[in-house]
């Protein structure tokens, strides 16, 4: 016996077809399958002699051929084999490459319809409940339940290759991660995946052409530059900082009636200018509110005002308008507008200032009192509103586009949580 | 325990065996490649198993140092069980405090077993599958391979029960946390074993010589 | 909470119009300014409302 701690290139023909067949690790393979003929050597008892295992020729090439090294997450892994696989009964076939490294053991490299994952067997057994099964306190949702079997292969094979085998696979998911169960009546195996983008299994094994992306993968991610968790935390913090913004500034807000009145209008006083008493504007740049308050009916009444600087002679203009109609059509009852108006000006310096208010009513209505009211600094909540109209926009994009995604990633499984 | 300094002759070539482990144990030659069975100094038997010459990739040989949980430890033996599924290497690693366990290798990933051969109740594997529990010491194991050896060859020096040439059935398990792993074999209906171990990562044996290995 | 550093290269536009809109809405707290308030007052040297309405 003699072992040899370096991966070396041994040669051997086909007894069969006469081909070259290249193996990598001696008699650590169980078996080994010429890539002309398909026919299966055993190797695990140091002869190279043709088992009875019959295999169909391979209908694809692989992408990635035997022997090629290439590095994925930094480690590096020899390629030992190529199986194209086929779920039993359909169509869907999928490519399935062996790699090897001698530190971290076998990983399985899989590629359908250009979506690549790379799965790793594992010693836990995840707990299946319904349809979800659950590893590491991380829930992976139920994908697919089918049997697979070899559609053809090539390369060795460091167990014994059985290509009548068709194990019943379970696929659970969990984006951009899969665990999948593998089982037959001697044999489960779980291992879990993770999605790799086609450029960096082109880039890891200096492949000239990997085949483009059809469709949504199986465990491809949304969007694969941040992670939706992520973009949840920080969206639970923004949404914190908002509310706290907006405690904040409702406790800030003075909300100051600097002036209240009430004006009586009446057929001499319409279209006639009000002057107010001089009154203080405090807290330095702020905004006011004027708001008029009517018991119209049926009718409107109109008050311009005018906001004057003492000082400085600047001016603030507001139009204020209540109009109400109440009534009966066909016995439904209905009502329109209200009696009150309100308007603000933002940024109003501090100073002294007063008001000249004009009031205007229709020739038909009779006396009628409006109530004015000034306040400073009132707290202004439609500006939050908008803050968070604006800053909900990309997330309300990215979410919709999410679930879009989700709902093509689903596409393909029976057990959709999208389905009705 | 053994002293450094025992040694006996093979008794096919007379090269010098340096004895590593208490009697009864077996040897392989490596000079002669013919095995033996040793109860004492005096009495050693040829064990008449001739093996196919073997090449094979493996980062161990006989002869390895390591350390594993501050213990230094030495490979001296070597078994190599092919069963149904798969090809396990297992390696008898010497401690320097004289215990020993057993080093696997299948496909590539590594496991530390116990040396100690449980007993196990027959019945208790009786009509399993892949999938179904089986408890031992108050822990759920999961049956994940069932198999039957087909081939056997050792070399170095094992202890003389580790010598298995037969057909034996061999059920792999996994513990439901996933902490501990389990090999049951079945000898025949009286004769039934439990190991237990655990995966370990290569790079926790410390051995001398994979330190420099271009695929770390 | 871990914080992956590419996380945030990523989402970095984002985070800075979230940052310059917060930073707008303080300012826009602290002066009293309404972002719906046009046309709601008009602020200039001479009043503008003398005409009669309807």
């Amino acid at each position: 016996m003699s072992t040899f701690s370096e991966i070396k290139k041994e040669i051997k023909n086909c007894s069969e077809c006469n081909a070259v067949i290249e193996t990598y690790l001696g008699s650590s393979s169980y078996n080994v399958i010429c890539p002309k003929c398909s026919c299966v050597y055993n190797y695990y008892d140091g002869w190279f002699i043709k088992s009875f295992k019959k295999l169909k020729p391979l209908k694809e090439k692989p992408i990635i051929d035997i022997g090629t090294i290439g590095v994925i997450d930094k480690i590096k892994y020899i390629t030992l084999s190529f199986v194209l696989k086929k779920e039993s009964g359909t169509d869907y076939s999928w490519h399935e490459y062996t790699l090897f490294n001698p530190i971290y053991g076998l990983a399985y490299l899989t590629m359908y319809n250009g979506h690549w994952m790379l799965l790793k067997e594992i010693t836990e057994i995840p707990n299946v409940e319904g349809r979800s099964a659950y590893l590491n306190n991380e829930r992976f949702e139920l994908y697919s339940r089918y049997r697979s079997k070899v559609d053809g292969a090539v390369g060795e094979f460091l167990f014994n290759f059985s290509p009548d085998e068709k194990p019943q696979i379970e696929e659970f998911i969990l984006p951009p991660y899969i665990i999948t169960s593998e089982k037959t009546e001697d044999n489960l195996v779980w291992l879990k995946g993770e999605y790799y983008a086609p450029n960096q299994i082109k880039n890891g094994f200096n492949l000239v052409d990997v085949p483009d992306r059809i469709g949504v993968g199986q465990i491809q991610p949304y969007v694969a530059k941040f992670k939706t968790k992520f973009f949840k935390q920080v969206l639970i913090l923004l949404a914190l900082i908002w509310g706290t913004m907006q405690v904040v500034f409702d406790g800030l807000a003075k909300e100051e009636v600097v002036f209240k009145n009430y004006i009586n209008v009446n057929d001499s006083t319409t279209g006639k200018d009000y002057y107010t008493n001089s009154f203080e504007l405090k807290h330095g740049t702020k905004n006011v509110e004027i708001t008029m308050v009517t018991s119209v009916f049926n009718s409107w009444i109109y008050a311009g005002a005018t906001l004057v600087n003492e000082k400085t002679g600047d001016v603030y203009d507001f139009e204020l308008e209540a109009e109400y109609y109440h009534g009966y059509t066909d016995g439904e009852s209905w009502s329109e507008g209200t009696n009150w108006s309100s308007k603000v000006a933002s940024s109003v310096p501090e100073g002294t200032y007063y008001l000249i208010i004009r009031p205007e009513k229709p020739t038909s209505l009779n006396n009628m009192s409006i109530g004015i009211t000034l306040t400073r600094d009132v707290f202004i909540s439609s500006n939050g509103l908008i803050l968070l109209i604006l800053m909900a926009i990309f997330p309300a994009y990215y979410f919709y586009k999410q679930r879009k995604f989700e709902e093509n990633r689903w596409y393909n499984s029976n057990y959709s949580p999208y389905e009705d | 325990m053994v002293s450094v300094t025992s040694k006996i002759d093979c008794p096919s070539c007379k090269s010098i065996i340096y004895q590593k482990i208490d009697f009864p144990f077996a040897f392989r030659c490596s000079k002669c490649n013919n095995s033996f069975e040793v109860f004492s100094s005096e009495k050693i038997n040829d064990l008449g198993i001739k093996y196919n010459s073997l090449n094979f990739f493996s980062l161990l040989k006989i002869g390895d140092l390591g350390r594993y949980q501050n213990k230094s430890f030495e490979i001296i033996g070597y078994v190599r069980s092919v069963n149904s599924y798969y090809i396990s290497n297992e390696w008898m690693i010497l401690f320097s405090d004289e215990t020993k366990k057993w080093l696997v290798e299948v496909q590539g990933s590594y496991y530390i077993f116990d040396n100690d051969n449980k007993k196990f109740i027959t019945e208790n594997v009786k009509f399993k599958k892949a999938e179904s529990k089986i408890k031992f010491n108050d822990k759920n194991f999961v049956i994940n391979c069932i198999s039957k050896q087909i081939e056997f060859l050792f070399e170095g020096q094992i202890e003389l029960n580790s010598v298995n040439p037969t057909q034996f059935f061999i059920f792999d398990m996994l513990s439901e946390l996933g902490d501990e792993i389990a090999t049951i074999t079945i000898f025949d209906k009286e004769n039934v074993e439990i190991n237990l171990g655990k995966k370990v990562n290569i790079n926790e044996l410390n051995l001398e010589n994979i330190n420099n290995n271009n695929w770390l | 909470m871990k914080i992956d550093l590419e996380d945030i290269k990523a989402l970095k536009y984002y985070l800075i119009f979230c940052l310059i809109l917060i930073l707008i809405y303080i300012y826009s707290m602290i002066v009293g300014w309404r972002f719906l308030s046009f046309n709601e007052s008009s602020h200039s040297r001479e009043r503008t409302n003398t005409h009669y309405h309807k």
